[in-house]
């Protein structure tokens, strides 16, 4: 039931999971490229100004005409980072017709704006259109500058930029504005045309279809020449910490971000994987765990306190929101947090919580196609795909004993603070 | 128990008053593995004023106190956090307060029963101490400071202040660390004691659960707690002008680019099937003039001036009513220009009939795209049912208008003096 049944054809690999469950049918299609600092600008841009238009829709208002023709179909599409890779996400989904007073089938007409979108855009000159690229330039560079706007994600980011430094983990996701300007309109057409040949490609498609007709659909949706190039450098997930980086940033807020990053060593392929999520939301990913309970229950010190494990860096952070003058006693909770687990003070009822949260976070995603797709995804990345059950059992087969020695193996590394402009700098 | 069966949608609704007023809906969603529950209160921020059943005399509340209130909920006399309760049973919980109403509620993929009892139970037993209101005013105070620098938070809410004179919208939701400085474990129960009386409040689940079992099981479970019929309450509210209590407000903040909201105030005030018919034509005239598609979201785009995050929204509830545009933009000043040129050119020849048809059908897909939600589908039914609606009925009125219906609303709503703009400007 929720297994996608797979068929692979050069390269391009179509997931169909059949379902009348849903009144939406959905379509994501991601292409894989390594993470690299003279292409991530390139790539990050090639999805808005595919967007723009396609042959067929030629402008954006033709192209939101003709999805709007669908009942409202949806169309996104961008890059996102996922470890030290750069995925181009295009995710359409599109209403069922058999609830809508309309004889069109919609699904193919969803397939061929999609199709038109990534494989035929508009050219000029052997290039994009140097108008929409400039255009989409510009939309760029605001987006890469409001990055400071959101506090809260703006401090993760700085914080994992620091604690990577050096690596490929490090590179923006949307690149660097430098190398915006000097992209041509040829040159990111050519960066699109390279794309499109040689990224391993994974298109997932759920809804009420038929996955032999559907898979067809698709490879002749995509039929060009392809030459896929998976051999993608192996991604450093096992780090030794050094003297621990204490970073400060000053900026006009109200209220200081206090993010701290550890790594785990742990990857997403590796048979530890089960045992340090479980750790993780003992630490601190539920409302039952360590940090909301001390950092926010017990001391009132913050609205928010949680932890992330990033299995495809190997890696794991912990972000809260902090007065600034409480920055050093919730660090020093977080770091206490984090002892207990490594010297075995885990209850059983944290155990048997944090695995029933996790369940019922893996069962949840069984609803949500994109969140299919996106777990199907990370296991394509992280070298190890595992089904929702096979999840699910792996959690359930982790002891307390597996959770501490893993927890054993996490590092505090880096340290990292957004703070007012006034007061001493305590670093 | 009484089935409304909507055909067209393939979807039903089972309903039942309890003796105790409670309104219980239950809504199946077959093949999902997760149930979602609501149970919520019609009181919300904006009950500020109200005369407690029994008194003569207005009672004055703190702003910020419904929201205060919610926190405290989940503490229990037993001194177990309800959250572990939950946990317990796989279950997660959570919690929101709005304008008008107040709603707890869980997701789960197992212990549908026992998650439902948890739920009912914890909203019907407040336990509040003054040593637990105190600890909470650290953790609120902490909230409020997130929002303080949360840019989009503050143009939204400042638009609001410039909207509305004496109306209490016009305040945070949270309050501010001064109003909730104030707020006092008796003043809870006072609030407690006249809102969350099952009269004043419903019970939604959606999934794939059995009817006739949930609906004994919340009957049953009500039946065994001693409710006393309750008057209705007497809320109090200012009268509200129809003009705008200042046209504009600018404010500045550590952000890169700035960010615009401008709004309608609206003096309609329908109730039942009449709100749905107001809010969805407001809504398909507005979506065929500055939605994606329209030429004018189109010219501020090419123009570079707007964004992707460029929308719109229509709200409206008992006693106010107001439409919201608004995004980043680095040129607010010609965004707003352009924008009362159209706006006037619209209210003066129409909207043309393609735009209407497509953005008719376009708002059809986008309800159609909820149904896929558990989530979407609860939080929508309860907030429509406390205003008298029905969620369900959206596509068939939105079927019902006409070209003429949007003309003549959009001549109503779009009145220069009913305007007001919000900015957030970078230091």
């Amino acid at each position: 039931m929720s297994q996608f049944a797979t068929r692979e054809e050069h390269g391009l690999q179509v997931h169909v999971l059949p379902t009348q469950k849903y009144k939406m049918t959905t379509i994501v299609v991601n292409l894989i490229q390594e993470l690299r600092e003279d292409t991530v600008t390139g790539l990050a841009l090639i999805p808005y100004v595919l967007l723009r238009g396609s042959a067929q829709c030629p402008t954006p208002e033709k192209l939101n005409l003709a999805l709007d023709d669908l009942y409202g179909a949806s169309l996104h599409g961008l890059s996102i980072k996922k470890g030290e890779r750069l995925v181009i996400d295009f995710t359409m989904s599109v209403p069922n017709e058999k609830f809508l007073a309309t004889e069109v089938n919609l699904f193919e007409k969803a397939l061929e704006i999609l199709s038109g979108v990534l494989t035929n855009p508009v050219t000029e000159n052997g290039g994009f259109l140097p108008a929409y690229v400039d255009a989409e330039k510009e939309q760029q560079k605001k987006r890469m500058a409001a990055i400071i706007d959101d506090k809260t994600s703006y401090a993760r980011e700085r914080c994992l930029e620091e604690m990577t430094k050096g690596e490929p983990f490090a590179i923006p996701r949307l690149g660097y504005e430098q190398e915006l300007e000097t992209i041509t309109p040829q040159e990111l057409y050519a960066l699109y045309q390279q794309m499109l040949s040689s990224s391993p490609a994974h298109v997932y498609v759920i809804g009420d279809v038929d996955p032999d007709q559907v898979s067809q659909q698709i490879f002749k949706a995509f039929s060009f020449e392809r030459n896929v190039r998976g051999d993608f450098p192996p991604v450093n997930v096992t780090h030794q910490a050094g003297e621990v980086k204490t970073i400060v940033d000053r900026m006009d807020v109200n209220q200081g971000k206090l993010n701290i990053g550890f790594w785990t060593n742990v990857g997403y392929d590796s048979d530890d994987y089960a045992a340090m999520m479980m750790c993780n939301g003992i630490f601190g990913v539920f409302p039952h765990s360590k940090l909301f309970l001390n950092v926010r229950e017990k001391h009132s010190l913050a609205y928010y306190a949680s932890s992330r494990n990033e299995a495809l860096k190997g890696l794991l952070y912990v972000q809260s929101g902090v007065e600034f003058a409480n920055f050093e006693k919730a660090l020093e909770i977080t770091k206490e947090q984090l002892k207990e687990i490594q010297q075995g003070n885990i209850t059983d009822q944290e155990m048997e919580f944090t695995l029933k949260g996790y369940v019922n976070s893996y069962k949840t995603s069984l609803d949500q196609p994109g969140s299919l797709a996106d777990i199907h995804l990370n296991g394509v990345i992280g070298g190890r795909v595992r089904t929702t059950e096979e999840m699910i059992e792996q959690l359930q087969n982790v002891t307390k004993d597996d959770v501490v020695r893993v927890s054993q193996g996490i590092q505090l590394d880096t340290v990292y603070m957004l703070r007012d402009q006034e007061g001493e700098s305590h670093a | 128990m009484r089935e409304l069966r909507n055909e067209q949608l393939e979807i039903s609704v089972f309903h039942e008053q309890l003796a105790n007023g409670l309104n219980v809906y239950v809504i199946p969603r077959v093949g999902f593995q997760q149930t979602y529950a609501m149970f919520t209160t019609r009181y919300g921020s904006v009950d500020r004023e109200f005369i407690v059943p029994g008194d003569s005399e207005p009672t004055v509340v703190p702003d910020g106190i419904a929201h205060f209130l919610e926190h405290k909920m989940f503490e229990q006399e037993n001194g177990e956090d309800v959250f572990n309760t939950f946990a317990r049973y796989g279950g997660s919980a959570n919690a929101f307060t709005s304008f008008g109403m107040t709603s707890y509620l869980f997701s789960c993929t197992d212990n549908v029963m026992e998650n439902t009892e948890t739920l009912l139970n914890f909203v019907q037993e407040p336990y509040f101490t003054e040593q637990t209101v105190e600890k909470e005013k650290g953790i609120i105070g902490q909230e409020i400071r997130m929002y303080d620098d949360d840019a989009g938070w503050r143009v939204y809410f400042n638009l609001l202040a410039s909207m509305y004179e004496l109306h209490p919208i016009n305040i945070d939701i949270a309050g501010t660390v001064e109003s909730i400085s104030h707020i006092t474990k008796d003043l809870l129960y006072t609030c407690y004691n006249t809102f969350y009386h099952p009269s004043n409040m419903n019970f939604v689940v959606v999934g794939d659960v059995d009817p006739e079992q949930m609906m004994k099981l919340v009957r049953d479970n009500q039946a065994a707690k001693d409710f006393s019929r309750q008057p209705d309450i007497q809320r109090i509210f200012p009268e509200e002008k129809q003009e705008v209590a200042q046209p504009r407000h600018e404010q500045r903040m550590a952000v890169s680019i700035p960010k615009l909201q401008f709004g309608y105030k609206d003096p309609s005030r329908p109730t039942g099937r009449e709100l749905l018919v107001n809010e969805y034509v407001t809504a398909v005239g507005l979506e065929a003039i500055i939605g994606k598609s329209s030429p004018l979201f189109n010219s501020l785009y090419e123009a570079g001036i707007i964004d992707k995050s460029f929308g719109w929204s229509y709200d409206v509830a008992e006693n106010f009513a107001h439409s919201i545009f608004g995004g980043d933009s680095k040129d607010p000043e010609r965004v707003l220009q352009e924008v009362e040129r159209a706006f006037a050119d619209v209210c003066k020849n129409g909207v043309p009939e393609a735009d209407f048809n497509r953005s008719r059908a376009k708002m059809i897909g986008r309800v159609i795209a909820e149904l896929d939600s558990p989530r979407a589908i609860a939080r929508s039914y309860a907030a429509y049912q406390l205003k008298d609606a029905d969620y369900f009925d959206i596509v068939s009125v939105l079927e019902g208008i006409t070209l003429e219906d949007v003309n003549l609303r959009l001549r109503e709503h779009l009145v220069p003096e009913h305007r007001a703009v919000s900015l957030v400007l970078p230091k």
